[in-house]
């Protein structure tokens, strides 16, 4: 069990897969810190569309993305199933809006393939790779790159204030 | 001034200009009629003069005749006797009384020897043969004859025997026939004028009477002189022959006239107009003295050649004096004759200038006249014919619409007839179409009547359905609810479901996060993830069914909401359709009514079409009438047209006189007033009359004939 290696190549292990506009994606659970239900997100202004504001998870604050937004798709409704992902990102914690939550899968290196390019709207630099699992495709995300330095930034000001 | 006034003005100036005219005329026709009296009366003088001397020598020629031929019978019966008497003495008596011969006096002496005749016989013997001559003829008769031929014959002879034997006349003759021949019978007494003849009478052994005397009659001696052959004319020639009645049938009733007249005419008077003096006529005298003189002048003249007339009667016939004294009355009478001419001739020139004078007058009563009516003419006919003519022609373009419009009335109101035959006959359709309306409108309403009350009983099932339906629909309700609130159970375990599988996600986080301790957390992770799935699931198909249930039951309330909605609606409709159920039988009903009206309304609607088509007829039928009378109007005044001379406007449609036809109405209306008839006929009649008036001259004579000297036209 290698992680490090690249990138693209061994990632194998466990991913939380989450579904986002009809498609699945996955995150590395280790990167996962919490899986939260949708509660009252506190707007915090100037800030850009994605960053849906702060909500506050047992006495601690946590920025919330939404990652609809952030992938420029079209914003939804928020559902019953809404949750919110409190990912693990260079020891800040960031909450992501997906649509709903699927399960954690164990994906073998042999059933995910290279990204291959394609113009989704999505930066493939993000997409570690595609997972296959029952005929279905996960999007394995890069949680990291998916969220820019900029954006860490301008987080760890918020966290901050 | 109006028509009325102005021909009350030239009637009374006409009316005054006539009556003057004809006081005038008659006037002077009175007068001229009585100078004709007067004129024809004093030429009628003439004629009686020459009719006067004409009659007094014709009643003499049979006293002339008489005269001669009693003459004649005269002379014969004194040569007779004479001769007789000279036998008697000379020859019998001488010869007896000288003894010479022995001589016998016989009748038949012819066959005596020495017989001689006797004197009767003598003169029988003589008279024969004179007789046998014819010139004239004799006889001795007796009523005691001795010739046995010789007796009283006839009826003349025994009268003129009785008459001379009575010694009442020497002569005894009448004009007769005798023989056939219109005679003079001259009888006188044969006396015994010598003794020898009354002795030998007396001696004669056959005279019947044989004591004649001296001095007695013996016998007549008859005389016939022939003087005619027997005819009416000559019977009535000498039965004039009447000294007493002379000239009493002829001559002296002229005279009486011309007396009678001449003294009318000089003094005035009643003279009489015809010769039997039966009418007379009352004139006056002559005036002028000059006639006057003339008159006085005839009357002398008259009275000395009646004069000589007298003087001629009594002068012997055949006489010297007898030529002289017709010559002298002859010539009076010219005289008197000339005088008359003369006297008529002054007359009748007096009548003549008066005449003239006269005529004068009358030419300028005429001129007069005709002045007023050429006035009248120009002032009063002229501006009357004008406006006769304009009114003619307003009148004839009047006419002619009238007849246009007439005629147009006439076609429409056929055609209006025509029209509400037709209307009456679709109202006819149109009211059986009603009848049958009325019976459908009536079905109509009793089906309303029975739709309204099933509509009635559908709005009662309706009712019940909208209740039961909302009942079902509360079940449903409450089904829904219930639902509802399973479902909301049901979410909140799926919720639970839900946050379980978060947990048993963070849990297999953390396990993960773990690592190789985690481990068997996380297969109790998983198997409460399972869990979690499983009761999601569950809960999920439980949501579903329930949603499904929910759905249905939603469904069902869905329907039953479709329902009340339906039954709501259909109540509605039901009311609907029993207010429209109400509304169709009150419609129904007013229909009905309607129709009941518009039946009636159909009714008088075809009575009065009916009036209308009489109507219609009525005035088709007038203005047929009409256009008749606008066509005799017309023809009325073509008539008043030729009558006023009218050259209508030939503008006008229907006037179409020619030229020609103008010209001779004009030529009629100039002849008119030529002759005068324009009422002034009487006027130029009566001029003519009395122009001829002036110049009558009573026998159409101007000339005064003198009887030629040979009077040979007596």
């Amino acid at each position: 069990m290698d992680a490090v290696t690249e990138k693209k190549n061994v990632i194998e292990g466990k991913f939380l897969t989450f579904a986002l506009s009809n498609e699945e994606y996955g995150i590395e659970i280790l990167r996962v810190r919490e899986i939260i239900g949708l509660m009252d997100i506190t707007t915090v202004p100037q800030t850009p569309d994605y960053m849906k504001g702060v909500i506050n998870l047992r006495g601690k604050v946590i920025p919330v993305i939404d990652l609809r937004l952030k992938f420029s798709m079209q914003e939804e409704i928020h559902t019953q199933e809404t949750c919110v992902i409190v990912v693990e990102v260079n020891n800040t914690s960031i909450g992501i809006i997906v649509d709903s939550v699927s399960e954690v899968l164990d994906i073998k290196s042999g059933d995910i393939e290279e990204t291959p390019s394609f113009g989704q709207g999505i930066d493939t630099n993000f997409i570690m790779g595609l997972g296959k699992v029952k005929e279905q495709i996960i999007i394995l995300l890069d949680i990291e790159s998916v969220l820019s330095s900029d954006e860490l930034e301008m987080v760890e000001q918020l966290v901050k204030e | 001034m109006t028509i009325g006034k102005k021909f009350i003005v030239m009637f009374s100036v006409f009316f005054v200009a006539v009556i003057a005219g004809a006081f005038f005329v008659f006037n002077s026709t009175r007068q001229q009629n009585a100078e004709k009296n007067t004129i024809d009366l004093a030429g009628r003088q003439r004629m009686l003069t020459q009719k006067y001397f004409k009659e007094y020598i014709n009643d003499m020629i049979p006293l002339q005749v008489r005269y001669s031929t009693v003459k004649s019978a005269e002379i014969a019966t004194l040569q007779i006797v004479e001769d007789r008497k000279q036998f008697t003495k000379n020859v019998i008596i001488k010869l007896k009384k000288d003894g010479i011969v022995d001589v016998h006096p016989n009748r038949a002496y012819a066959d005596i020897d020495g017989g001689i005749p006797l004197p009767a016989t003598f003169v029988q013997e003589v008279s024969k043969n004179i007789n046998e001559k014819g010139v004239y003829s004799y006889d001795l008769l007796s009523k005691w004859n001795i010739n046995k031929e010789k007796g009283l014959k006839t009826d003349f002879e025994k009268e003129a025997f009785t008459y001379l034997f009575n010694k009442e006349g020497k002569v005894f003759s009448r004009f007769m026939v005798h023989n056939n021949i219109y005679s003079l019978r001259y009888a006188t007494a044969d006396v015994a004028a010598a003794a020898g003849c009354v002795s030998c009478h007396n001696n004669h052994e056959d005279s019947p009477k044989k004591d004649f005397k001296l001095g007695d009659v013996m016998g007549v001696l008859v005389v016939n002189i022939p003087i005619g052959t027997v005819s009416a004319e000559t019977v009535a020639f000498f039965a004039k022959t009447n000294d007493d009645n002379f000239g009493k049938d002829s001559f002296l009733k002229t005279k009486k006239v011309f007396d009678t007249t001449l003294a009318a005419l000089m003094n005035g008077g009643d003279a009489p107009l015809d010769l039997g003096m039966t009418k007379f006529k009352t004139i006056s005298g002559l005036t002028d003295p000059i006639a006057k003189n003339k008159l006085n002048e005839v009357q002398g003249l008259w009275n000395s050649t009646q004069d000589a007339l007298e003087t001629l009667t009594k002068t012997t016939p055949n006489s010297a004096e007898y030529i002289v004294a017709y010559n002298n009355a002859y010539k009076s009478n010219n005289a008197t004759m000339k005088a008359m001419n003369e006297a008529v001739g002054i007359v009748v020139t007096e009548a003549n200038r008066q005449g003239t004078i006269l005529l004068y007058i009358q030419a300028g009563s005429v001129g007069l006249v005709c002045l007023v009516i050429g006035l009248g003419w120009v002032f009063f006919a002229r501006p009357l014919i004008n406006l006769l003519k304009n009114l003619v022609e307003k009148l004839t373009e009047g006419a002619n619409q009238v007849a246009s419009a007439s005629g147009q009335i006439s076609s429409s109101s056929q055609n209006l007839a025509e029209g509400s035959s037709e209307q009456a006959s679709s109202l006819e359709e149109t009211s059986a179409s009603m009848e049958e309306m009325s019976s459908m409108t009536k079905q109509n309403a009793d089906n309303s009547k029975e739709a309204a009350t099933i509509a009635a009983q559908c709005n009662e099932n309706a009712e019940t359905s909208n209740k039961s339906v909302n009942e079902m629909n509360i079940a449903m309700h409450d089904i829904n609810e219930s639902s509802k609130k399973i479902g909301n159970i049901i979410k909140v375990i799926d919720g639970i479901a839900f946050q379980t599988n978060l947990l048993a996600l963070n849990a297999a986080v953390e396990a993960a996060r773990a690592g190789e301790h985690g481990k068997g957390f996380a297969v109790v992770a998983e198997e409460v993830r399972n869990l979690a799935q499983r009761s999601a699931t569950a809960a999920k198909d439980t949501t579903e069914l329930i949603e499904d249930c929910v759905s249905k039951a939603e469904v069902g309330t869905k329907l039953s909401e479709e329902c009340k909605t339906s039954l709501t609606g259909i109540v509605a409709n039901i009311k609907k359709v029993t207010s429209l159920t109400d509304e169709i039988s009150i419609a129904s009903t007013e229909q009905s009514e309607g129709i009941n009206q518009v039946t009636t309304a159909l009714q008088q609607m075809d009575q009065v079409t009916q009036q209308n088509a009489a109507n219609a007829e009525e005035t088709a039928s007038a203005s047929e009438e009409m256009s008749a009378q606008s066509e005799t109007l017309k023809d009325q005044i073509k008539v008043l047209s030729e009558q006023v001379g009218g050259q209508v406007h030939e503008s006008s449609d229907t006037y179409e006189k020619s030229h020609f036809r103008n010209n001779q109405i004009e030529q009629r209306h100039a002849k008119n007033i030529s002759t005068g008839t324009n009422g002034n006929g009487k006027k130029s009649v009566r001029h003519h009359n009395l122009v001829d008036a002036g110049e009558l001259i009573p026998m159409g004579e101007n000339s005064v004939v003198e009887h030629d000297d040979r009077m040979s036209d007596f």
